[in-house]
């Protein structure tokens, strides 16, 4: 099971993209088995300094270890596949 | 032709961590050391990036990316803060008005700010 954490700041369109890149890279390499969670940096800055993140947007891949911090464009599937090691 | 970012921070210490970051990189970096001349260099030169930081004398980080965003709405603009709630309700209300930007965590660590900008200019990697 992949336990997955997208940080964002603020909803806008290109939080939008991000989420729906998120959500296709899911769906292509953890076919169903996994759980992700959206949280606005600039609503829960206390969960995001416990996670180290340090840029908008990151995606963190939490679970299985080992942990990994992606930022940039998420819509090359396999270039962000490799970098969160799915 | 190299890719050209603009940095704009009143501390001079995170003004030479830049350059110093970057010297070794395919990276061009400019510094400014307040908003009004950040937005005099952006008007004079077009720059594929820009970091800004928030808490500035004279024009603040927010007023600073207004003026930005109506010369270029889509070059991306990461705003540098610590990640405190204190500092965040003025850049809530740069959301509602539709002001695009990210977020950047201060202090920030050199290896991993050249990974980051790799990754905003090359696709997603890992920092």
């Amino acid at each position: 099971m992949y336990l997955l954490r997208l940080y964002i700041a603020g909803q806008t369109a290109k939080a939008q993209k991000a989420i729906k890149d998120l959500e296709a890279l899911l769906d292509e390499y953890c076919k169903g088995e996994y759980s992700f969670e959206i949280i606005d940096i600039m609503e829960n800055p206390q969960l995001a300094t416990y996670d180290q993140i340090i840029v908008t947007p990151t995606i963190i891949k939490l679970l299985p270890p080992p942990i990994a911090r992606i930022t940039g464009e998420f819509n090359d599937k396999n270039r962000a596949k490799e970098a969160l090691g799915l | 032709m190299p890719r050209r970012i603009l940095v704009i921070d009143d501390e001079t210490g995170i003004r030479k961590s830049f350059m110093l970051a970057f010297e070794d990189t395919p990276y061009e970096v400019q510094t400014a050391e307040s908003g009004e001349k950040g937005i005099a260099m952006a008007k004079k030169s077009k720059y594929d990036l820009a970091f800004l930081d928030l808490k500035m004398p004279g024009m603040n980080g927010v007023e600073t990316l207004r003026e930005l965003r109506k010369m270029d709405r889509d070059v991306p603009i990461y705003i540098i803060t610590a990640f405190h709630q204190e500092f965040f309700d003025q850049l809530k209300k740069a959301k509602e008005d539709k002001l695009d930007f990210e977020l950047l965590q201060k202090p920030v660590d050199s290896e991993k700010l050249v990974a980051i900008v790799r990754a905003i200019f090359e696709g997603s990697a890992r920092y």
